[in-house]
């Protein structure tokens, strides 16, 4: 009986495992300490989700999937995201274990990211990495296997905003090596119309072209069961033109963003050891003209970072981690400054499969040659309450330190500033309901967040950032899966779950409706400035409310997603004085799979805005109306 | 369990609703008034007019314009000044110059083919010069018909303070290659003679009671130290020249009624001390005042400065960081603080009706 119910605990991973597209049926092994994992794990969007968005780049998946909010500049400008309430710079963004924000400003824009690089996307919300007061967002690869094999795949997209997508697979492996590239194109003018309210006419955005290519690969090598070494290379190439928003007369902007990032691992396990130690390099590179304003900018920076990761497991129920990180981030233009930074920390996590406690706990102390950093601390904890109803909580403290543009940007860095501490806590109500042929998870959360010395660019001709906030963010989130198996008996449904099989099956013939919704006070509390007006008001750009929803049903060879967002109220001034109006979208993703022998075509069709509303995410920034697009995958496997 | 997280959730849900307050729209018929230019942040398309009551000491309005037009002014309103009965406001980012009824604050028209324009200083009954940033051009504005006619070619950009004295006008070009202010006929509209200076990038210029001028120069974060100098126009020699510490910015040099003392405003963009506040000196000092007569309050600057010439009062505004309204203070003449308003965003300017 026990094993049954565990076996439904392991619904919603399962579906949403990470399994190689196979046609032919294998049993795989139920994913290790899925329980454990679910800890601190709040989101994850799978591949099936991710396929449907293959030809976008990964702000559109995040609008809809999941509590973010993404503040977008444009189609196919700079966009990053908010989670529960954090600026850009406090959300991490994890590839192979390191950060990829960008070491200068320490953002990471999601319109750089293309969607067909991996196979999952997992958004925690709660902080129990370092620098990560606003969560971080785990970029994952498709995890490969060691087998006599080779794929390849082109894709083709056209979307009627004069877009153009491709992008290229290509995958070969044997018993000891496996080799992965993908190859992202985009050519796109982002050519719409749309009423300018300020201007008072129908207006088209014309500076809007964007080019970019980007080529992703990893080798893998088994040196034996026990060994195994990877190097990822992940070269990415942007020129973008910046279009005029709706109150500027011209825009003549352009950037041209190079990123080159490497990763080397070794896994290493000996007895109840495992080791995983990792070398990266990040090369940021970006450029910015305007010819209008004579403006010729180029600023460079290179991080390096050296971690180890010793983990000790006892039995199945305890591990412990210890790990140790060194980092440096080196200007390579004016001003030449660098930020370098050592840490160790210890985790420690008991998740007995059976017993109703799951507790992980981290501890860490940082050390850099610019600040002077607290030891922080998590603790988090899970209770099973009565069969499949989970009471989970956690405690953390965390911070970030300032970026290296915050500290020395010429002009209006302020060396002066101290890192931003923040200490957060959650908790919440995570249910699974299983019921003939209908599967329900439901996850439901309260949250609080209190950060000091909140950093805030502001000025006029010269901006500077300052600590100048205490931010308290606090709110409630919830996140609703109903599966509806059309065909299938419940005893197969569980019996397939238990065995664990492909995705397809899991996928066979359902409808599949999502939903999240966040609401979410975020106002500062405390200022440094005299009569400040912002103290009990929200903090710009970030919604107190969001809703998202999607229903999709899904065959072996069809799937048809019906997504619906909305977004509240967004504050421009600290002050709620000026602020945008909410926007609700509505979209439609169809795509249909035809197999021929081992080719396979996927062909796709979206509709997206399919009101026309207009609206802006950002001030200034119309996005687009209405707009159709087609793509097209051919696969040989 | 149930029931506290059913409590938890409805106290959540009744905290905040997420429409917010309607902007009060206010009576903009007051006969005694102080406009306020709000330049707004960068990129966020807020600039705004705001109206003080000099009689009733309150803000009637802080959306005169959009009250009046039911839109947005545009993004950074850089100047604003009443050439007969229009009201012209250049708006920076949005490259366009509006032309308003003084009164009403309704646009008359809009000019839209100039780039960048920073300030207008008229050089007769019929025309206006406009300068702009990043360009080598003064353009040429029939106040008349509120067209562009012509454009006068300048040996450097950013044409910012233009200064009309004796038909002949007085610019100053904010670019670190000038040194020399440029003199235009009015009549030819055409450069016929400079002012060479020894000191780099003159921005701002006014006359005193004596018809000299005094003209600050330098940029900070072009390496080009601040200068304050003080210049007979009549034979075109520099007076005096008076030096800034390495690490003040002055701006906003602003003149009393009575054309004898100078103020300005030295700003601290981290809002820390020294170099932070309004100063004041007067026209025959020796030496630049080392104390302002009003401090900047701390974490901030002041960004506008105004004299109110019915009874000497000083106004500065605090913008805040241009991430919320503003605070503008009032003053005596000697720096003792009476009132305080909440403006608009970044305000800038102040123009005290007759």
């Amino acid at each position: 009986m026990r094993f049954i119910l565990f076996s439904i605990l392991c619904i919603p991973t399962l579906a949403f495992a990470q399994f190689k597209m196979e046609d032919t049926l294998k049993t795989v092994k139920i994913i290790e300490n899925t329980q454990e994992e679910r800890l601190d794990k709040k989101n994850t969007i799978e591949k099936d989700v991710l396929s449907q968005f293959q030809f976008d780049n990964l702000e559109k998946v995040l609008a809809i999937y999941s509590n973010a909010f993404v503040r977008n500049y444009g189609n196919s400008n700079l966009s990053t995201i908010s989670l529960r309430g954090s600026s850009a710079a406090q959300t991490q963004v994890v590839w192979h274990g390191i950060s990829i924000n960008n070491a200068l400003h320490g953002m990471s824009d999601f319109s750089l990211f293309p969607t067909s690089f991996f196979s999952s996307v997992s958004i925690y919300n709660n902080t129990l990495a370092a620098n990560t007061i606003g969560g971080y967002i785990s970029l994952d690869q498709k995890p490969q296997l060691y087998n006599k094999d080779w794929s390849v795949s082109a894709a083709y997209h056209w979307e009627s905003l004069l877009n153009h997508s491709s992008f290229l697979n290509f995958e070969k492996s044997n018993r000891k090596t496996i080799f992965t590239t993908q190859v992202s194109l985009k050519y796109a003018h982002n050519k719409y119309a749309f009423d300018n309210t300020f201007l008072n006419k129908r207006d088209t955005i014309t500076h809007g072209l964007y080019k970019s290519f980007q080529n992703i690969s990893s080798i893998h090598r088994k040196i034996n069961n026990n060994d195994q070494i990877a190097v990822h290379v992940w070269y990415s190439h942007t020129n973008r033109e910046i279009p005029k928003a709706t109150f500027e007369g011209k825009s003549e902007k352009e950037e041209c963003i190079k990123t080159l990032r490497t990763v080397v691992e070794n896994n290493l396990r000996i007895g109840k050891y495992k080791s995983h130690t990792q070398l990266g390099f990040i090369y940021d590179d970006y450029t910015f003209t305007d010819s209008i304003l004579q403006i010729h900018s180029n600023s460079s920076v290179n991080t390096y970072s050296l971690s180890e990761n010793l983990t000790y497991t006892l039995g199945h129920e305890h591990t412990a981690t210890l790990s140790a990180t060194s980092s440096i981030q080196h200007m390579n233009t004016e001003p030449f400054q660098n930020i370098a930074r050592q840490l160790i920390s210890f985790q420690y996590k008991v998740s007995p499969r059976y017993n109703k406690w799951y507790i992980a706990t981290m501890f860490q102390k940082e050390f850099t040659n610019r600040f002077s950093l607290p030891l922080i601390a998590s603790l988090s904890m899970k209770y099973k309450v009565w069969k499949k109803h989970f009471l989970q909580a956690s405690v953390s403290k965390n911070y970030r330190i300032p970026t290296l543009n915050e500290l020395f940007y010429i002009p209006g860095g302020n060396e002066q500033l101290k890192p931003e501490i923040s200490k957060n806590a959650e908790g919440g109500i995570s249910s699974n309901l299983f019921y003939k042929k209908h599967l329900l998870t439901m996850d439901h959360t309260l949250y609080t967040r209190h950060v000091q010395d909140w950093i805030l660019w502001y000025g006029g001709a010269i901006f500077t950032p300052h600590n100048i906030q205490e931010v308290w963010s606090r709110g409630y989130e919830a996140q609703l899966n109903y599966k509806f198996f059309i065909k299938k008996k419940p005893s197969e449904i569980i019996q397939e779950i238990i065995i664990a099989k492909s995705e397809k099956i899991l996928s066979e013939k359902t409808i599949h409706a999502q939903v999240f919704y966040s609401y979410n006070l975020a106002t500062s509390i405390k200022s440094n400035i005299q009569n400040d007006q912002s103290i009990g008001k929200q903090i710009p750009y970030v919604p107190r409310y969001q809703l998202k929803t999607s229903i999709a049903y899904q065959t072996d060879f069809f799937k048809a997603d019906y997504i619906y967002t909305y977004t509240g109220y967004r504050f421009i001034t600290t002050d709620e004085s000026q602020y945008l109006l909410p926007y609700s979208q509505h979209h439609i993703y169809v795509s249909y799979l035809y197999q021929m022998k081992q080719y396979k075509f996927r062909f796709s069709m979206s509709l997206q805005n399919l009101f026309n509303r207009t609206y802006e995410s950002m001030i200034g920034r119309v996005m687009p109306g209405r707009s159709i697009a087609f793509g097209i995958q051919c696969s040989y496997h | 369990m149930k029931k506290y997280v059913f409590i938890i959730i409805t106290f959540l849900f009744s905290c905040v609703k997420d429409k917010p307050n309607p902007n009060i729209t206010n009576n903009t018929t007051e006969e005694k008034q102080i406009l306020i230019l709000n330049e707004g942040a960068f990129g966020n398309n807020n600039s705004e007019i705001s109206i003080l009551s000099s009689t009733q000491q309150k803000v009637i309005t802080n959306t005169a314009y959009a009250n009046a037009n039911a839109t947005s002014m545009g993004d950074i309103a850089q100047s604003m000044i009443r050439i007969q009965n229009t009201l012209y406001v250049c708006i920076n980012n949005s490259n366009r110059i509006l032309a308003l009824n003084p009164n009403t604050f309704e646009l008359k028209t809009s000019i839209n083919s100039v780039l960048l324009p920073r300030y207008i200083a008229p050089i007769s009954s019929q025309y206006a010069l406009v300068g702009t940033l990043y360009q080598n051009e003064i353009f040429v504005l029939n106040t008349e018909t509120n067209n562009i006619v012509s454009s006068i070619q300048m040996p450097y950009k950013n044409a910012e303070a233009m200064v009309s004295y004796l038909a002949k006008t007085y610019v100053c070009l904010w670019d670190t290659a000038c040194h020399a202010i440029y003199q235009i006929d009015n009549t030819t509209q055409k450069i016929d003679d400079s002012i060479t200076i020894q000191v780099a990038a003159p921005r701002e210029m006014l006359l005193d009671i004596n018809n000299n001028a005094w003209i600050l120069c330098g940029n900070k974060y072009q390496n080009k130290k601040s200068f304050l100098l003080h210049i007979d126009l009549a034979n075109k020699q520099v007076i005096r020249q008076y030096t800034f510490d390495a690490n003040a910015e002055p701006m906003r040099l602003t003149m009393n009624e009575t054309k004898d003392s100078l103020y300005f405003i030295l700003v601290n963009y981290q809002g820390t001390q020294p170099f932070n506040g309004v100063y004041c000196m007067s026209i025959t000092d020796q030496q630049l005042a080392n104390t302002p007569i009003i401090q900047a309050p701390n974490n901030s600057y002041f960004w506008g400065i105004g004299i109110n010439p019915h009874n000497q009062h000083i106004y500065v505004s605090d913008p805040k960081g241009f991430t919320q309204s503003s605070t503008v203070f009032e003053y005596t003449k000697s720096g003792e603080f009476i009132q305080s308003f909440s403006t608009g965003i970044g305000s800038n300017q102040f123009y005290f009706s007759k």
